[in-house]
Parts: C-alpha cells; sequence; structure tokens
C-alpha cells in the first residue's frame, strides 16, 4: 500500500501546484486584456519611473502623476520655462490687501463629466486636498475661500503669505470635478478638466490608461490614448523600450544614454530638472563650524568631473540653489571650481595640518574625520558620495560614505550624529525663490538640516516677505544668494537631470523644467 | 593540511576525533582527486585573502574617474569599475571580506541550527513543539525586514551583516536537523544506547550528530556561495555594506548598472563567487561521501 | 483527527507570533514612523516636514498610543473580522490590497516550484544513476553555475538573450503566460540546483544501501529498484528542501517583481517598510507566514507518508 501511495501523493502535490497555477494565471489575464490588445494606431505606452500606487489627486505622488504625467487635471496657476508664474485655469489675480487674494477664472472650462467648471467647484477642490493632504494646507496657509461669482474666487491666508499663487501651480492643487467622489463621498478617480480624460486603472496590473478629451478648452489633443506603466527599475526600462514595449521613458541608467541614444529609431534627450544634488553640512560639529573648511570642501570638490563621469551629462555643475535660466537666479554665481591649493590654503588658515604625514589633517590631536550618508532611492547619489570622499581625501579630509535607508538617515540627522548628508533636493515646488530660501537657510527652517542661523539672511527674507514688486523681492533674494554662496552651509554640487528617452515616431513633446519629474504636454503625437 | 570543515567540527567535538577513525579520513582525501583539487584551490584563495594587501597592485578604494569602465588591459589586468577602481585589487581585498562574511554565517548558523534541532527533535514533547515553533517563525518569516532592522538599528558594517544573516539561516539548519534526529532516534543503535543507559548528551555527541550530519555539511557548502548571493541581494534591495567595502555580492551587485556598456565589472566579481562556490561544494560533497556513517558497515538494518 | 486540531492551533499561534514580531521590529526599526508616513504619502522623500503636519498624521493613524494598545487594536479588528487594517499609502483596505496582489505571487512561486520540484528531481535521479560519468560532471557543473548567480543577474540575462535578441517574450508585464517565462525560470534556477543536489545526495546514499544492493543483486530491473524502493527513501529529504525552498522562493520574489515589474507581494512587502506602511507590512506577513506553513504542513503530512518509521499524534 505504501509503495502505491508515494508517487501518488507526489503526483497529486505537483496538481496542486499546477491547478493553483492555473487558475491564478486564468484570473490575472482578464484585467489586462484589454489595454493590451487593441492598443489603436496613436496610442503611447509610457514607462513611469515610479511604481504607480495612487491615483489620488490629493496624495504627493498620486497628484504628480495626474496632473503632469497623464495630463488629467490642471492647475490654476501654470509657469513658464523660466519660472515665472502664467495663466492657468484662472486667467488673473491680484493681492487685494495684505492677506486677501483674487482669482479670475476662465469660463470656458468643461470638467471630463460634461459639467462646467466654476468658482463653486474650484472652492470645493481646494478644500479637499487642503483636508487631506497637510502638506499642501501648510504652503497654502488658507484661513477661508468666499465665491464672488461664477468665475470669480476669494481667498483669505491666515498670514501674510506671497507664494500663494506659487503654491498654486503645485500639482496636488490640481482642480477635480465633485464628481471625482462617490455618494460616499469617497474618491473614486480622478475628474479634471485636463487634455486626457482618465479610463481605466488596473489596481492589480497598476497600468493607467487615458484617452484624448476632444473638449478641452486648450484646442486639439495629439494622442487618441495613452498607457501609463509603473517601471520601477531603470534597467527594465530600457530593455522595454528598446524592445519595443515603451514608447516614451525617463531617466534609464545615465550610463546607458549615450548607447541607447545611437540605437536606430530611439533617441536620448538631457534637460536639468529643478532639483539639486546637495550636501548639507552639520554645523553643530566643531571642524564644520569654521567657514574656512566648509570653503575649502568646496573647493576640494570636482563639480565638472562628477557631473562628466558620475551622471554622464545627465546634470551639470551648480552654483547656487537655483537653476541659471530661473528668472530670479543669481546670474553672477559661478559654480566652485576645483582648486586643491586654495583648498589647501584655507585648511592651514583654519590651523588643519597634515603633522603626521598620514595624508590626512589634524589639529590639536584631532584628524579631520567626516562621515558623509546617502540613500540609494536615486541612483546618482551612491556613487558620486564616493567619488566625493576621494576627492576630499586628496585635499586632506578623510570622509567614510554611508548609504542607508531613509529612515535611518532621519533617526541619524535627528540625533545629531552626521556631519555629512547628500541629498537631492527639489528646489522649485513652489515656483518662488521665498519657499526654497526660507526653507533652507532661514533659522529653524524645516528644511535647515545644518542649523544655519544668519541675522542678515533672516531679515533679507523678512523684507522681501513684504515686497509686492517682483524685481525688489528677486533683488534681495539674490543677495541671500550671495551670502550663503560665500558661506557654504549647504555645498551645493549639481543641477539634477532628466533623460527622456522616446522612439522617434513621437513627435511634438517639449520637455517643461518646472515639472517635478516630467510633464506629458498636449501637443505630442505619432506619427508613424 | 586539512579539510576545514571537518577540522572544525572536530574541534567542537561533533565528529569522532582523527585517532579514531582520522586517520583513513586523511586518507581518502587524498584518494579523492577533486577533493585535492578543491583543497589545493582553497589554500590559494585563503593565501589571496591573507595576502590580499600584499598582492594587489593597486589600493582598492583608489578613485580615477577619468579611467572608469575600462576593460581589461596591461595596466589594469581586469579593468576598473564604474568609478575607476582597480577590479583586480578589489577583488583580492574583497575575497578576505567575503569569504570570513561567508564563514562566520554558516558556523554560527550551523552551530544555532544543530543544537536547536537536536534539542527539538531528541526532546520531543513540549520542547519540540517549542522549539518547532521558533524554527517555523524564523524559516517563514521575510528576512528583508530583519535585515532592514539589525542594519538600521546597529548600523551597517560588516559584522552586523553577519548577524542580520545568520538570524535568518540557522532556522534552516535546525529543520533539517530535526528531522534526521527524528529518523535516527527510532534506529536500532540508538535505542540500544538509550537501554544501556547512556547519557542524553553522549547518545547525541556520539550517535546522532555524526549520524545525522552529512546533509547538513552539504546544506552548509551551498550555503557559503549562497551568503555571497544574498548580500548581492541586499544591496539589490539598498541595504547592505558600507559603500567603499570591496565586497564580491556587493560588487556584482554594483556592476549590474552597467551589464550592457561594461560586463566585465559583473563578470569578474560573478566568476570569483562561482569559484568558491565549485570549491566548496566539492569538498562538501566529498566530506558527505567519507563520513556518510551508512557507507562504513550499515548500522541501519 | 486531534493531531490535527492540535497543528492547525499550533499554525495559528505561530503566525500570531509573526504577526506580534513583526509589529516589534518595525517600531524598533529607526526612523520616526509619523514622518516617513508623511514623506511617503504626500511630501516626497527628501522634502522637510514640519512639526504640524507630523502632530497631523499621528493623530490620523493614532501614531502616538502606546505600542501594546496599538497591537492590541489590530488583532480585536483581525479577530473580530474587520479586517486587518487600511493602508497609509494606498488608502484601501489591506485585505482588499492583499487579494489584488497574492496571486500574482502565488502564481509566480508555483510556476517557480513546479519548475524546480519537476526539473530538479528528474536531473538529481539522473545525475545519482550516472554518478561520475561525463553527464553526471555536466550537470553538476551546470547546476553549480545555476546556483552561484544571483537571480537579478539571471534574470537580466534571461531578458537579453528571450526578449531582446530572440525577440520571444516580452520584457516586463503581467498578466499572460508569456510574462510568467522568465519570472519563473530565473526564480526557479536556485531552488531546481537545490532540489537536484539534494535528490542526487539522497539517491546515491540510498543506492549505496544493503537492501538495494540485495535487490540489484537478486536480479531486479535497475527502473523498478528505483520506483519501489530507492525513490521512496531518497524523497524524504527531498521533501525537507522543498519545504526550505517554499521560503527561498517567497523571499526570492522580492527581486524577481521588481525587475519584471510584476504586481505581486514581494514587492509590496518591500515598499510598505520602507514606506512603514505597517498595516500592509503586517498584511504581508500574515499572508507569506501562512503561505509558508501551509505548505509545510502538507510536506508534514507527506513526510509520514513517505518515512512510516515517523508518526505524529
Amino acid at each position: 500500500m505504501k509503495e502505491k501511495n508515494t508517487p501518488l501523493c507526489i503526483f497529486l502535490i505537483t496538481l496542486l501546484v499546477c491547478a493553483s497555477l492555473l487558475s491564478s494565471g486564468c484570473t490575472g489575464t482578464e484585467g489586462s486584456e484589454v489595454t493590451e490588445e487593441n492598443p489603436g494606431s496613436n496610442t503611447l505606452v509610457l514607462g513611469e519611473m515610479w511604481e504607480i500606487d495612487s491615483i489620488n489627486a490629493a496624495d504627493g505622488d498620486g497628484g504628480t502623476l495626474i496632473c503632469e504625467k497623464a495630463a488629467i487635471t490642471e492647475t490654476l496657476v501654470g509657469a513658464k520655462p523660466d519660472f515665472s508664474l502664467k495663466p492657468g485655469l484662472a486667467t488673473s489675480w491680484e493681492q487685494l490687501d495684505e492677506n486677501i487674494w483674487e482669482f479670475k477664472l476662465r469660463n470656458d472650462v468643461f470638467f471630463h463629466d460634461g459639467s462646467k467648471m466654476t468658482a463653486e467647484e474650484v472652492k470645493d477642490s481646494l478644500e479637499n486636498v487642503i483636508a487631506e493632504n497637510p502638506r499642501v494646507d501648510s504652503m497654502l496657509k488658507i484661513a477661508s475661500m468666499e465665491v464672488v461669482d461664477d468665475y470669480t474666487l476669494r481667498i483669505e491666508t491666515s498670514e501674510l503669505n506671497p507664494i500663494l499663487p506659487g503654491v498654486l501651480h503645485y500639482p496636488d492643487t490640481a482642480v477635480i470635478s465633485p464628481s471625482s467622489f462617490n455618494e460616499a463621498g469617497e474618491y473614486v478617480k480622478p475628474v479634471g478638466t485636463g487634455p486626457y480624460k482618465f479610463e481605466s486603472f488596473d489596481e492589480q496590473t497598476r497600468v493607467l490608461t487615458v484617452v484624448k478629451n476632444e473638449n478641452w478648452w486648450g484646442g486639439e489633443v495629439g494622442l487618441d490614448r495613452m498607457v501609463l506603466k509603473g517601471m520601477p527599475d531603470p534597467n527594465t526600462r530600457a530593455m522595454a523600450i528598446e524592445n519595443g514595449e515603451l514608447d516614451f521613458t525617463v531617466d534609464v541608467l545615465y550610463s546607458e544614454t549615450d548607447r541607447i541614444n545611437k540605437l536606430e529609431g530611439i533617441n536620448v534627450e538631457k534637460y536639468k530638472t529643478p532639483r539639486v544634488y546637495k550636501i548639507d553640512v552639520n554645523l553643530g560639529n566643531e571642524p564644520l563650524e569654521d567657514v574656512r573648511v566648509r570653503q575649502a570642501m568646496s573647493c576640494a570638490i570636482d563639480r565638472y568631473e562628477i557631473t562628466e563621469h558620475i551622471l554622464y551629462k545627465v546634470g551639470e555643475p551648480a552654483a547656487g540653489p537655483f537653476l541659471p535660466s530661473m528668472v530670479w537666479a543669481n546670474k553672477d554665481l559661478q559654480p566652485y571650481t576645483r582648486d586643491l591649493e586654495k583648498a589647501d590654503e584655507l585648511l592651514t588658515e583654519a590651523g588643519w595640518v597634515d603633522t603626521d604625514g598620514d595624508g590626512i589633517r589634524d589639529k590639536d590631536g584631532k584628524t579631520l574625520r567626516l562621515n558623509l550618508l546617502t540613500y540609494s532611492a536615486r541612483p546618482g547619489l551612491p556613487p558620486m558620495a564616493q567619488a566625493m570622499a576621494a576627492q576630499l581625501k586628496e585635499a586632506g579630509i578623510d570622509v567614510e560614505t554611508e548609504v542607508l535607508e531613509m529612515g535611518a538617515i532621519y533617526d541619524r540627522r535627528e540625533k545629531g550624529n552626521w556631519d555629512l548628508y547628500l541629498a537631492a533636493y527639489n528646489i522649485a515646488m513652489v515656483p518662488d525663490p521665498e519657499y526654497v530660501l526660507s526653507n533652507w537657510y532661514m533659522t529653524g527652517g524645516p528644511d535647515n538640516g545644518p542649523g544655519y542661523s544668519n541675522p542678515e539672511v533672516d531679515s533679507l527674507i523678512m523684507d522681501a516677505r513684504k515686497l509686492t514688486d517682483l524685481e525688489e523681492r528677486y533683488q534681495k533674494f539674490n543677495e541671500v544668494e550671495a551670502i550663503v554662496y560665500e558661506e557654504q552651509p549647504m555645498i551645493i554640487v549639481a543641477y539634477y537631470g532628466c533623460a527622456i528617452v522616446k522612439k522617434d515616431y513621437v513627435k511634438g513633446y517639449v520637455f517643461d523644467p518646472t515639472a517635478h519629474d516630467y510633464r506629458i504636454n498636449a501637443d505630442m503625437y505619432i506619427e508613424k | 593540511m586539512d579539510n576545514v570543515f571537518a577540522d572544525r567540527f572536530r574541534r567542537e567535538d561533533f565528529l569522532p576525533q582523527p585517532g579514531e577513525y582520522g586517520g583513513d579520513f586523511v586518507k581518502r582525501v587524498f584518494q579523492r582527486k577533486d577533493m585535492l583539487f578543491a583543497l589545493a584551490a582553497l589554500v590559494l584563495f585563503a593565501g589571496v585573502a591573507l595576502f590580499a594587501p600584499l598582492l594587489s597592485p593597486y589600493d582598492p578604494n583608489a578613485i580615477d574617474l577619468k579611467n572608469k569602465n575600462l576593460g581589461p588591459s596591461e595596466g589594469h589586468l581586469l579593468g576598473t569599475d564604474y568609478l575607476g577602481r582597480d577590479l583586480l585589487s578589489r577583488i583580492l581585498i574583497g575575497a578576505r571580506i567575503s569569504l570570513s562574511i561567508a564563514f562566520g554565517v554558516v558556523l554560527i548558523s550551523l552551530f544555532v541550527g544543530i543544537a536547536a534541532g537536536c534539542a527539538a527533535g531528541y526532546y520531543g514533547g513540549l520542547v519540540d513543539e517549542s522549539v518547532s515553533r521558533v524554527i517555523d517563525i524564523f524559516l517563514s518569516f521575510p528576512g528583508v525586514i530583519f535585515a532592514l532592522t539589525i542594519v538600521g538599528v546597529l548600523g551597517s558594517g560588516v559584522f552586523n551583516l553577519m548577524l542580520a544573516l545568520s538570524i535568518v539561516q540557522w532556522a534552516r539548519y535546525a529543520r533539517l536537523m530535526r528531522g534526521q534526529v527524528l529518523t535516527l532516534k527510532k534506529q536500532e543503535f540508538v535505542l540500544s544506547a538509550v537501554t544501556s543507559g547512556a547519557g542524553d548528551f553522549h547518545i547525541i555527541r556520539r550517535h546522532i550528530v555524526p549520524n545525522a550530519i552529512a546533509p547538513l555539511l552539504v546544506l552548509a557548502t551551498i550555503d557559503l556561495g549562497h551568503v555571497i548571493l544574498s548580500i548581492a541581494t541586499l544591496s539589490f534591495l539598498g541595504i547592505g555594506l558600507p559603500a567603499d567595502i570591496p565586497e564580491w555580492g556587493a560588487m556584482l551587485s554594483a556592476g549590474k548598472e552597467f551589464m550592457r556598456t561594461a560586463p566585465h565589472q559583473t563578470i569578474f566579481p560573478g566568476l570569483a563567487i562561482t569559484f568558491v562556490v565549485v570549491i566548496f561544494s566539492i569538498l562538501g560533497d566529498g566530506i558527505r561521501d567519507i563520513l556518510d556513517p551508512h557507507h562504513e558497515g550499515g548500522e541501519m538494518y | 483527527m486531534r493531531y490535527f486540531l492540535k497543528r492547525l492551533g499550533f499554525m495559528a499561534l505561530t503566525v500570531f507570533a509573526a504577526c506580534a514580531l513583526t509589529f516589534f521590529l518595525m517600531n524598533v526599526i529607526p526612523g520616526g514612523t509619523a514622518e516617513l508616513i508623511l514623506k511617503h504619502t504626500f511630501v516626497g522623500l527628501e522634502e522637510s516636514a514640519t512639526e504640524e503636519q507630523l502632530n497631523q498624521i499621528s493623530s490620523r493613524y493614532n501614531l502616538d498610543d502606546p505600542l501594546y494598545l496599538q497591537f492590541f487594536r489590530w488583532v480585536k479588528a483581525a479577530i473580530a473580522g474587520e479586517g486587518i487594517g487600511t493602508s497609509y499609502v494606498f488608502r484601501k483596505p489591506v485585505l482588499y490590497l492583499l487579494a489584488l496582489r497574492l496571486p500574482a505571487t502565488i502564481q509566480l512561486a508555483g510556476a517557480s516550484m513546479a519548475i524546480a520540484v519537476l526539473a530538479g528531481v528528474s536531473l538529481g535521479i539522473y545525475s545519482a544513476l550516472r554518478e561520475n560519468r561525463i553527464s553526471d560532471h555536466i550537470l553538476r557543473v551546470a547546476t553549480l553555475f545555476g546556483v552561484s548567480m544571483p537571480c537579478f543577474w539571471v534574470a537580466l540575462l534571461l531578458i537579453l538573450v528571450f526578449s531582446l535578441k530572440l525577440k520571444l517574450v516580452p520584457v516586463a508585464g503581467y498578466g499572460s503566460l508569456e510574462n510568467l517565462f522568465l519570472p519563473a525560470v530565473a526564480l526557479s534556477l536556485h531552488s531546481m540546483a537545490a532540489v537536484m543536489r539534494v535528490t542526487r545526495t539522497s539517491m546515491l546514499e540510498t543506492l549505496g544501501q544493503e537492501y538495494i544492493r540485495f535487490a540489484k543483486a537478486k536480479g531486479l530491473p535497475l527502473r523498478k529498484i528505483i520506483s519501489r524502493h530507492a525513490l521512496k527513501n531518497a524523497m524524504l529529504p527531498v521533501v525537507t528542501v522543498i519545504g526550505f525552498q517554499m521560503g527561498n522562493l517567497l523571499g526570492g520574489t522580492i527581486e524577481i517583481e521588481k525587475i519584471f515589474a510584476w504586481p505581486g507581494i514581494g514587492s509590496l512587502l518591500v515598499d510598505s517598510i520602507s514606506a512603514r506602511d505597517l498595516p500592509v507590512v503586517q498584511g504581508c506577513v500574515l499572508a507569506i507566514v501562512s503561505m509558508f506553513l501551509f505548505v509545510n504542513f502538507l510536506i508534514d503530512m507527506l513526510y509520514t507518508r513517505l518515512d512510516p518509521r515517523i508518526r505524529y499524534g
């Protein structure tokens, strides 16, 4: 009996495995069939760089995806390539007094459900995102909103908030129709005003499909349909577009951009995005307190070599926190160039000399040894950290790089157990210089990791807040930039780049430098 | 010259002393050509690991961005990596780190696993149930969580990584050992030892462990390579060693980004790992063949 | 019957302990939970968070309550059948997310296991029968190579060969059998090598035993000896190894899912850990541990069948 049972048992197990496999295989196929089988002639398949987790327009990632990458929703305020504001769904805005703003809305905009967009819907939509998203809430600082007439919305802020129009360019504030919610008030799908309409989101495969909005107020829309697939691995994105599964993707491995550009039918374009690679310097630590040490470090780093060999030119050396193309940037600043002699001079002046001949400087028996924290979510960071450590070592500063998980970094930073922290920070979350400068450099600012405090900087920013004339405001901010360029509480290394990879038959794409990663424009079309 | 594994276990009294049946053991090792070859290779690797700083032509961490991603050439025998570091030097220095992590993890897990497995299988009852539950948890629990916790709490480093990997590995040995002990316990030579009044520890040491250990050693040899691969996997997920420690698995993982533009960056560390896996597998097989008590005369049936 | 009930009880206990362990570990991992949730959901990893925003998140998810209370609340809801929490990131019930993602993982792990067992056992037997002949050596060397390459590396190579060079299957995606092929093969390689090794080892061991020699001497045909006697005894360690490999496979799915954009539970787990999406991590651990225990339960049943010397109860 036993002998007979054994093979039977094994057979049964195998059968069970196969059965479970088949059954799950069958259920799996149903969902994605629609999008896979009838792509249509004018369909663009897009390989998105992050996992598509959320299609909620009020979420950080979801909002960016829905507004910028899927082009379903639009914001009240737009931005030109030099980051100055331009009309979006709002035609104009005016600051009536310190805390009261009036926005005039377009009167020809329809939601995808056919209803007209009026001030009432805009108010509801903003109220929703304020309730849902604590970050937007704290940036808008809205106390109350009042519908003056169908196309006029009056906003009262709880305190002076000159960046309000800039915040209304932030994708999470994009306007959605009340029909985005079901009767119970739960968010179901994004119903916006943009060039593309939401068609489906397969929650299992996380594929988002949008179709052309025939009645877009902005005119003709180029594509019939767009399929967005989340592909978090850059290697996979590269191979998928090479294999013809994608028409458009971004940020393949930097080292592969040149190889892929040479392939038949695919082209790669490199752009700067509003994000910088920068090192926070812990000013609470004794050697780094000294401005000369920080300047010396900035002189020891070879920004050109890093952008050339680590970023493969997807990115450029940076001087200050703003892109030179930004209208408010201080154009006089030039990136620190590598100058080991100057670094040596500065460090020697500060008292750091290599007395024991081990190649590392020391002072009063203490060696100049620092740690450099970074994370791996952005592929340029770990190699950049290592390269900079090597460059700093040539100047006699011993730097140990540590690649950590985000949570561990927050923990270390909170406890003050760090010297240098390399990260990629967004510099135009809001297209206004005040946001970044006050967050980074003002005493106690939320992004002021170094603990920098300079009364002059603080008062310049406070003064600028009260100015309504843009030229004068920008003048103040230029001064701030010049001061922090001199003092280097944060060592700004390079501008972040974005590599757009697309098939040659994708035409009409225009890169929008104000987008968070990239923006899909309505004029894109396919010409085979 | 002797086999590391057998040696190690002999020292821990798991295996009979050479005097008892080990003279034979050495003779048998020398009779097998493949084992001799593997042993020679192992000695070579150990030598490389020991004398790596003297042998390596460059500083393994010297970065030279202008000469990055170079293929093998006279100046750099195995080429350079994505930061322009000499690959040969990194692999040589990496031998020491990779091998010590691998041995550390396997030895810790083997020791803990044998102890837990024996306790569970031999004593049965409540002991078995509780140990088995713990084994179940550790076996089924996603190892990533442990690795993240340990590296997160203790920081990244060679020893912490060893700890993180051992915590995941030991349960496999324990389970295998338990299965072995369950089978052996019912067998005559053990039963007769019990009736003759031998102590538990004596029975476990003399009868159970030597008879049960062969499959564990096979598993251990496979694991020596696996551990290095696990490090590669952890690096893939962004947890692992500090970036400038030249460890084979981490090198492999970092090199995958260049697998199409500069494939030598993954091929060479990959070959180094493969080579080590081959050596230990041959040795493991050999140990099994030689130590297998069933071949010795078969008390089984 | 009593044994079954007892066994089920123990399984429930193990699952509970695993959940408690997860809860504990997730709270030990450094990094303020509220901060990570905020950054993952609303702000972006590198951006700043104000005290006010953090407080809002903490109170929304009751993160300031003592840990035991949080855990107790979770257990209570789970036992009462109210579900096992709601994801911070997805804002969906965890059970719903698991129902979406689990089939993909089961499919992938099941296919890999089937490949590993079928190929591993047959190659193992073949190799044992031809011990030390050329085909045995070739097979063993091949497995050595298979086992010494990391999963992600194999996966990338397979894509290069089968998708880009031969254009047989798509690079990434989910849904059809075509999509399943590469990830399943890449994932099965290690387990296949392990199963093969153990099959070979234990086959050799069994074949070396006296009753087999005796049967041989008696003149029984080799096929009959193998299927009747050797296989059964040789299967014992193989079955154990299959149990081990199940855990390995479930762990290995993480990288494979990332590379092939496969919508399974492994990548969900890793992403949720880094986002500190505790309810989802709990849910994933619950699912993975239960799956593992169930498979092992089956294997233990098989074990008793294969070796009558072991008896439970």
